[in-house]
């Protein structure tokens, strides 16, 4: 989403920026609208329940290996304050379940100076 | 009347908030919306929150249209309205703004030392919203089964994600899960 602002102003200006926005948040705005809507009405039918059961499973199994992806470069490093950074957002936010805003607001923070410190 | 226009000023507030906290994705930010939606303000049902999670996984477009859903179902179309707004607004205007900015210095050390902070915390709530979202999904064994195979196939294997919802979709529907 932020991508497509940067790009539509490199396009087009201000009024690029919109429409590349407006081009990509719109459709799916409309159409999930209207799924909301359908849910809101036939949500309790049975077999869509079911069906949303199994879908819903599928997708917590796509969000784990997105994760898997995305942690691939980093287990693959020398253990470090990265690792540490991880691993501490993950069990603060996933297991302890602390709101997300005391937890980035000290590890974005101690983050950003480790890599500086180390990057120097 | 005052409790709606208090519900959408929550919403608003809320999004727009965690918009800014939002460094991964709106996928990253799924414990804190499920936090808030089912813990805190007591919205909907975890099942609720993963059937949301669901449609919006299979709806075409950015991950970030879960927010929609979710202020669809609390407010209607104008809570729908004002959830999106208030989760891409912030963002947007920053990336706007600052966006120029940042690429004219890429490269630069302050931009290694910030992507190198920003990375490991953005991948360690990626990891935090899969245990939340299966946690909210998987209440059943078979439910398990499918997020366990569903993980591994599109982990090892290049399959549109879309066949396999389809499957699961089918799976449910034979009333197994």
């Amino acid at each position: 989403v932020n991508f497509s602002v940067v790009f539509g102003r490199q396009v087009g200006g201000t009024v690029g920026a919109l429409v590349a926005l407006l081009g990509l948040l719109g459709p799916p705005f409309v159409l999930v609208t209207l799924l909301g809507l359908l849910y809101a009405n036939y949500g309790e039918i049975a077999a869509l329940q079911r069906i949303l059961a199994g879908v819903a499973a599928a997708a917590a199994g796509l969000t784990i290996s997105t994760g898997i992806k995305m942690a691939g470069p980093l287990v693959q490093e020398r253990p470090g304050f990265a690792h540490a950074v991880a691993i501490a957002a993950f069990v603060s936010v996933g297991i302890l379940r602390w709101p997300i805003y005391w937890v980035l607001g000290v590890l974005i923070p101690c983050g950003i100076a480790l890599a500086w410190w180390q990057h120097r | 009347m005052n409790n709606e226009i208090g519900t959408l000023l929550t919403l608003a507030g809320y999004f727009a908030l965690l918009s800014l906290f939002a460094i991964g994705g709106a996928n990253a930010a799924l414990p804190e919306m499920h936090r808030l939606a089912v813990e805190v303000m007591h919205w909907m049902s975890d099942r609720e929150f993963a059937d949301m999670f669901a449609i919006a996984q299979v709806t075409p477009g950015p991950n970030v249209i879960v927010v929609t859903l979710i202020g669809y179902h609390v407010a209607g179309l104008i809570g729908a309205l004002v959830a999106t707004l208030a989760m891409c607004g912030p963002t947007c205007l920053l990336a706007f703004y600052v966006g120029r900015t940042f690429d004219r210095f890429r490269g630069a050390s302050w931009q290694v030392a910030l992507a190198g902070g920003l990375v490991p915390v953005t991948l360690g709530l990626t990891a935090a919203s899969a245990v939340v979202v299966a946690g909210a999904a998987d209440d059943t064994w078979v439910a398990v089964g499918i997020t366990v195979a569903t993980a591994l196939m599109t982990y090892w294997i290049r399959v549109n994600p879309l066949w396999i919802f389809a499957v699961a979709a089918l799976l449910g529907m034979s009333g197994v899960v």
